[in-house]
């Protein structure tokens, strides 16, 4: 006469059901938390954005900087001549500034061309005079210039310690020497940068942390009752679990991609105004920048569901008449 | 999945004689301590009771007696400090969570003084949600509740929420949503206590209706005369002991005792 007891086993498909029916009936209530979460995110995602856009602005400052030095060796070598021409000459892989260079001379009214093959004559290809040559890159300082027209050679990676060769006329050495106080200078500033960096990011995902596990433990303290009848009605441990694994899946992964990309876009936005939209877009690491949401995005996911499952995996533990008579 | 083997569920059931095969539920020598820091409260001391299939059994006792604590020990809700509950002569001590999840679902239905509805969730989500949780599709869930809410004449409530109904309306709900999976023992923990005079008689009377029509066991605890009455056998419940039992025909109502 005593029946077989079975336990139930839910399919999954159930358990999403009672989750979106529960999302939807209390929206309102899901739309709070959702948007606790989005903010928390966006503060994280804007704060990496900005740090990025900073760092990129003043990389393209340093990188205009150094094009524009080596602009003015070149202008008072060619003794500010109105007509001089410049031939270009790469060797292996170019730098942003070295990059820059030959649109630098162009609008300066110099002309250059590219040099590639050594012609004895002192002239470029076609005929082409040329008053200087421009040796780039990082192979710069060891390209051969045996058999190179015998004008003045300016090499972008030379150094000092670099032998002066005879056979040229006259060697130009583009390189900006660092002392050794300057050079310290820069490794501490990149130091401190680094610090700074890492001091801002722990302090972003704190206040994140913070936020959303706020968020999330209010909506579940505030449930201990309900899941004390969800126990009460026969909902297992596993099932009250698995729901609010869900449901906090579906309110971290909105909140998360949300405000990872709102932050970016409001960071993005607020530093075009500052520095100007186009200086910044240029300014931007793109794939950096993707790494940055992702990581945004996969941060809010994380952070929601651990404060959403640790208190509810609590709640599904309590026995069904402790639950009921909490209240918080 | 856990389905039980044929001898753990042997050794579970509960030694005995052909007398006890009737009583769908039966508690014995049950004790609860409850400590808080170094104060203990000792909210049964040792109480023993069980019920027939298809009884209504009223436990009376002063508030702070304990009725609502051995209310959640048969229920299942909650474990005794020492004795045993046998529901249908398995002791529930033995079954694991999913067990007694199941047993909550299937076998047993609550009500409560509070009625404790999910806020939320209409009428019908509410009746639904037992349903959901044994499995029972969504079509087949919606049309069995839209029944049991019928059955306590709801039927034209059907999506308003809680909020939206008077305290014997949503005591309705509650009796609905505790009939979803056709229990075989309905526990009440003081059903009619938030409810006026009028409203709580209605309640008593279809609780009374539901034990005729569906033979389902009723076991209430409760202050109220009219639900004693009704009742097939009464427990009085003192400081954690059962005190007296009697029949309602063994008493006289008139008397001082009641009023
Ligand atoms: N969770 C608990 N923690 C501590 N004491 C409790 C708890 N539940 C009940 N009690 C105490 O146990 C005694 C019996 O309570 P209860 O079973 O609720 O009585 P009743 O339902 O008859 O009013 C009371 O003294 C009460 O204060
Ligand atoms: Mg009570």
């Amino acid at each position: 006469m005593a029946k077989k007891i079975e336990s139930v086993q839910l399919p999954f498909s159930v358990a999403l059901q009672i989750v979106t029916q529960g999302i939807r009936v209390r929206l309102g209530r899901s739309l709070v938390t959702l948007f606790g979460v989005l903010l928390g995110i966006m503060f994280f995602s804007s704060v990496l954005t900005s740090h990025l856009i900073k760092v990129g602005v003043a990389d393209e400052d340093r990188t205009r900087a150094e094009a524009n030095r080596m602009a003015n060796i070149l202008e008072a070598e060619l003794g500010y001549s109105m007509d001089g021409r410049v031939g270009v000459i790469v060797s292996g892989e170019l730098d942003a500034s070295e990059q820059r260079l030959p649109r630098l001379l162009t609008r300066r009214g110099i002309q250059t061309f590219a040099f590639d093959d050594p012609a004895p004559s002192g002239v470029g290809r076609d005929g082409e005079r040329v008053d200087i040559l421009l040796i780039m890159g990082s192979e710069s300082m060891n390209h051969d210039i045996s058999g190179l027209p015998q004008v003045p050679i300016a090499v972008t990676r030379s150094s000092s310690e670099d032998t002066p060769r005879a056979d040229v006329p006259m060697l130009v050495s583009l390189t900006r020497e660092l002392s050794p106080g300057e050079l310290e200078r820069r490794e501490a500033e990149e130091r401190t940068a680094r610090y700074r960096l890492t001091w801002i990011v722990a302090i972003a995902l704190v206040v994140t942390l913070m936020g959303i596990t706020n968020a999330m433990l209010m909506s579940v303290t505030e449930r201990f009752r309900e899941i004390g009848t969800m126990k009460c009605l026969g909902a297992t441990r596993r099932l009250v679990r698995r729901i609010f694994l869900l449901e906090s899946l579906i309110i971290g992964g909105g909140g998360g991609i949300g405000g990872a990309l709102l932050g970016a876009l409001f960071s993005i936005i607020f530093h075009g105004f500052l520095y100007g939209f186009p200086q910044v877009m240029f300014s931007i690491n793109l794939p950096v920048l993707m790494g940055f949401i992702l990581l945004s995005a996969v941060s809010g996911v994380v952070l929601t569901v651990v404060a959403a499952v640790y208190p509810a995996g609590i709640a599904s533990s309590m026995l069904p008449s402790d639950a009921l008579r909490s209240n918080v | 999945m856990t389905a039980f083997s044929t001898e753990k569920f042997q050794q579970m059931i509960e030694p005995g004689n052909g007398d006890i095969i009737d009583h769908v539920i039966r508690a014995v020598g049950l004790t609860k301590v409850y400590r808080m820091g170094s104060e203990e409260t000792h909210a049964l001391r040792g109480a023993s009771m069980e019920a027939k299939r298809g009884e209504y059994l009223s436990i009376m006792g002063p508030s702070g007696s304990g009725k609502s604590t051995l209310f959640n020990m048969i229920g299942a809700l909650q474990k005794p400090t020492t004795g045993r509950v046998y529901i249908d002569r398995v002791d529930i001590a033995q079954l694991d969570t999913e067990e007694l999840a199941w047993l909550r679902c299937r076998k047993i239905g609550y009500i409560f003084q509070t009625f404790n509805l999910i806020q939320v969730m209409t009428c019908l989500e509410n009746v639904m949600l037992p349903m959901a949780y044994a499995g029972v599709d969504e079509e087949q869930a919606r049309e069995n509740a839209i029944e049991k809410l019928q059955l306590v004449g709801l039927g034209h409530r059907l999506l308003h929420k809680p909020a939206e109904l008077s305290g014997g309306q949503q005591q309705r709900v509650a009796i609905a949503r505790a009939m979803a999976n056709n229990p075989a023992i309905i526990l009440a923990d003081e059903p009619t206590a938030n409810l006026d005079q009028k409203t709580g008689e209605e309640m008593i009377t279809l609780l009374d209706d539901l034990k005729k029509k569906f033979g389902v066991t009723i076991i209430s605890a409760t202050h109220d005369l009219k639900m004693l009455q009704r009742s097939d056998r009464i427990l009085w419940i003192d400081d954690g002991r059962i005190v007296r039992t009697a029949r309602p025909d063994e008493l006289d109502f008139s008397s001082t005792e009641f009023h």
